[in-house]
């Protein structure tokens, strides 16, 4: 399989700034969270890389669910599998 | 103008006597601020110098403080909160509630910091206060009504929309033990319980309209400080979630997270989540965001139904906790239906999350057989009905029925009514209900339900930093060294410091009037430096940041103090058995418990706290002034006074027996 389609589902400000709440996102096999989210900033407009990244260093704030479970930072270069569900959400807090 | 020696405060304050209608304009004791600032602070030892442990918290010699900060009416940003501090009717013991709106800094311009009611009224009354006028009212007109319509009413007769109120509702009259005050209308002090001592007192209103100067200390410098945080705020990375969603839009992370209770905390996730969603919220509901005095945020909305079973629905302050509380606690997915319940439960004087808790509770009582269908009183209890929810929350306000009535004492109470083993479903710390925090998905979070001062809660200690992982602030509050445990949601390690902290500097933020959701714990540009500073710039008071940890703890932990009193002790630190027990079953908190076998030692002794009890040692005290309050609770636990007094507090303990099903 040379690719693979992630389900991507945006939350918060980011389906704002993305114009939608989910995508099917087709990228090669073996892509790795890190690339996925290069991946969507190429693709989706300004602000929403804004959101995301600063320059080439991706936010620190920016929370990413893979499969349901929350990705660590020292986690991004997590190799992704086709169908799998990728969740992203901007900083928030409180309660 | 008074002749307080700092500015910023009032300088003043009035001590209602209800039973005898007398009313006192007395000089704010300097003492008091500078040692417990304003607020939680002077509140709490008003409580503990003037209504001993044997008092009930429905008995006319409960006292009610509603107090501002130093800080309230000022340009710090946030800077409109007000505290209410009474025994709480719910727990027993130490009873606080916080709320936001325009109604803080009305009194302050009015001239007064505080105002201590004690007695009660023989028939209903409303406080009155313009300026220097200030009287007792009658509001026979007004008993009955609900909060919306009580200030309208209050406003109309007074031919002035901008007096600001806090009002009960009809919960508050029928003393619900959960019982809110409803602040200018949108904003509610709800937790506690101290909606039901204003009726005990039959006190159904204060009104206040202030038109007087308030002077700063060093306006220069104050302007200065508090427009950077201004600015700061505005461009810190959580400001355009918080403000377009408010906490509502924590409702779809805290799904994959696990933390989202689902039916009365038997599972952390909730497949219906989108439907009941911040971001469905905004876009189906809204009508127009709503501000603070004083708030770059604005996280507040109104939103309206326009259209199905619920039109014509018109509610605000949705917050992530209703949503839970009136949703997936109780597996309902109709967002209409939500909104419906938290309008009734704003007007009728309801907290949201004691109302909605009390409600999953007794559903899972009918779920596991506890309650038979003929107990039920006709209704169909079953997990989703969001027609039962609706006509539950009728019943507890009126008080209607075995169902209402139970209801109305909160589920820790009513367990102890029901018996037959119900206390395994009653899901509470110290007869508080827990909110939609899962301590099992947030080690910090656990640890803060059992270490709060008024029972379960998550706003004590506020720990939002390894909530999802604020790991630039954990540094810059705490030092690189403690990553990457301290911002890990699932770890343990230096949890007990984040709770320490936390509660210490809450409690300095609640005696000061500014706001734990904008600038202190969420979108953080506030913390110990930047609070003494805006003190200082403020008040003319010379307070250090290390001076100002010294207050934080000394209010601390007087209220653990004052709950010896009542024979609280380590042993009631304690979760229910869901909670350290059953593996989390689900999201990023799946297999995981809570681990307050870890985390409760450290806290103690962090505190400086005897490990065996619980409680302030002598030398913890006498560290923070308050030397003399260790001869009291010694005097309390020697005679025995304290264990009666624990006794008859009212509640179910939590279970913590073996577990009895897998979830």
């Amino acid at each position: 399989m040379s690719e693979i389609v992630v389900r991507v589902r945006y939350f918060n400000v980011l389906a704002d700034y993305a114009g939608a709440k989910h995508a099917a996102v087709r990228v090669p096999a073996g892509t790795s969270v890190r690339g996925l989210l290069q991946h969507l900033i190429a693709i989706n407009p300004e602000r929403f890389r804004r959101a995301l990244a600063t320059g080439d260093a991706l936010n620190a704030y920016l929370r990413v669910f893979h499969n349901e479970r929350l990705v660590a930072r020292d986690a991004f270069d997590t190799p992704l599998a086709d169908d799998d569900e990728v969740m992203l959400f901007p900083a928030i807090a409180g309660g | 103008m008074s002749d307080f020696p700092y500015a910023g405060y009032a300088g003043k304050y009035l001590r209602v006597n209800l039973t005898t209608g007398n009313i006192e304009t007395l000089a704010l004791p300097v003492e008091w601020a500078e040692n417990f600032l304003g607020g939680n602070g002077i509140g709490t030892k008003i409580l503990w110098d003037e209504v001993p442990a044997h008092v009930d918290a429905l008995d006319p010699a409960n006292k009610l403080i509603v107090a501002t900060g130093p800080l309230c009416g000022g340009l710090m940003p946030n800077t409109s909160r007000l505290e209410f501090v009474a025994k709480s009717p719910l727990t027993g013991i130490y009873g606080d509630a916080n709320a936001g709106g325009h109604f803080g800094p009305q009194l302050k311009f009015a001239g007064y910091d505080l105002i201590v009611f004690e007695g009660k009224a023989r028939a209903p009354v409303y406080l009155f206060i313009r300026d220097a006028r200030v009287e007792l009212r009658d509001a026979a007109h007004l008993w009955g009504k609900g909060g919306y319509e009580t200030e309208r009413l209050i406003q109309n007769e007074n031919h002035d929309p901008e007096i600001k109120t806090a009002v009960i509702g009809q919960a508050g009259e029928n003393q619900v033990r959960f019982a809110s005050i409803m602040v200018s209308w949108s904003r509610h002090a709800a937790r506690s319980g101290i909606g039901a001592v204003m009726g005990a007192k039959n006190l159904k209103a204060i009104a206040v309209r202030g038109t007087r100067d308030l002077r700063l200390a060093d306006p220069v410098a104050h302007r200065d400080l508090a427009f950077r945080l201004h600015n700061e705020i505005r461009t810190n990375e959580f400001f355009a979630g918080v403000h377009r969603f408010g906490t509502a839009g924590l409702v779809s992370l805290m799904h994959p997270m696990g933390r989202f209770p689902t039916k009365n905390f038997q599972y952390g996730s909730f497949d219906g989540f989108e439907k009941i969603s911040g971001e469905t919220l905004r876009a189906e509901h809204l009508v127009r965001d709503l501000g603070c005095f004083d708030c770059p945020v604005n996280c507040d909305k109104s939103y309206t139904v326009t259209s199905g079973e619920f039109a014509g629905v018109t509610t605000s302050s949705v917050e992530y906790e209703s949503l839970n509380s009136l949703g997936a606690a109780v597996l309902n997915r109709c967002l209409p239906a939500v909104l419906k319940a938290n309008e009734l439960c704003d007007d009728w004087g309801l907290d949201s999350i004691s109302a909605g808790r009390a409600i999953s509770f007794l559903f899972e009582l009918r779920e596991k057989g506890i309650l038979a269908r003929e107990e039920c009183d006709g209704l169909d209890l079953a997990w989703g009905n969001y027609r039962t929810l609706l006509e539950l929350l009728r019943r507890m306000t009126w008080r209607e029925g075995n169902l209402g009535n139970w209801l109305a004492e909160g589920a820790a109470r009513a367990a102890k009514l029901i018996g037959r083993g119900a206390e395994r479903y009653a899901m509470h710390v110290k007869g508080q209900s827990i909110p939609a925090q899962d301590g099992r998905a947030q080690q910090s979070m656990g640890l803060a339900h059992v270490t709060s001062s008024r029972g379960a809660d998550h706003l004590k200690a506020f720990p939002v930093i390894d909530e999802t992982g604020y790991a630039s602030e954990a540094v810059r509050r705490y030092g690189a060294e403690y990553l990457p445990e301290l911002v890990d949601p699932l770890a343990t390690r230096y949890k007990a410091m984040l709770v320490k902290d936390g509660e210490d500097f809450g409690a300095v933020v609640d005696s000061c009037g500014n706001c734990k959701s904008g600038g202190t714990f969420v979108m953080a540009e506030v913390y110990w430096e930047e609070q003494a500073t805006a003190i200082r710039t403020m008040t003319g008071m010379a307070l250090d940041a290390a001076q100002l940890r010294v207050i934080g703890e000394r209010i601390y932990n007087l209220q653990r103090c004052y709950n010896a009193l009542h024979g609280i002790a380590r042993a009631d630190d304690v979760l229910p058995w869901r909670f350290t027990q059953i593996p989390s079953p689900s999201g990023n908190a799946q297999g995981s418990v809570c681990r307050l076998d870890v985390m409760l030692p450290e806290y103690y002794a962090l505190r400086g706290w005897d490990a065996e009890l619980g409680l302030p040692t002598r030398e913890t005290l006498a560290r923070l002034d308050l030397a003399g309050t260790w001869d009291r609770i010694r005097t309390a636990r020697a005679s025995g006074a304290a264990q009666e007094t624990h006794a008859q507090l009212g509640w179910a303990e939590p279970y913590t027996g073996p577990a009895v099903d897998a979830l």
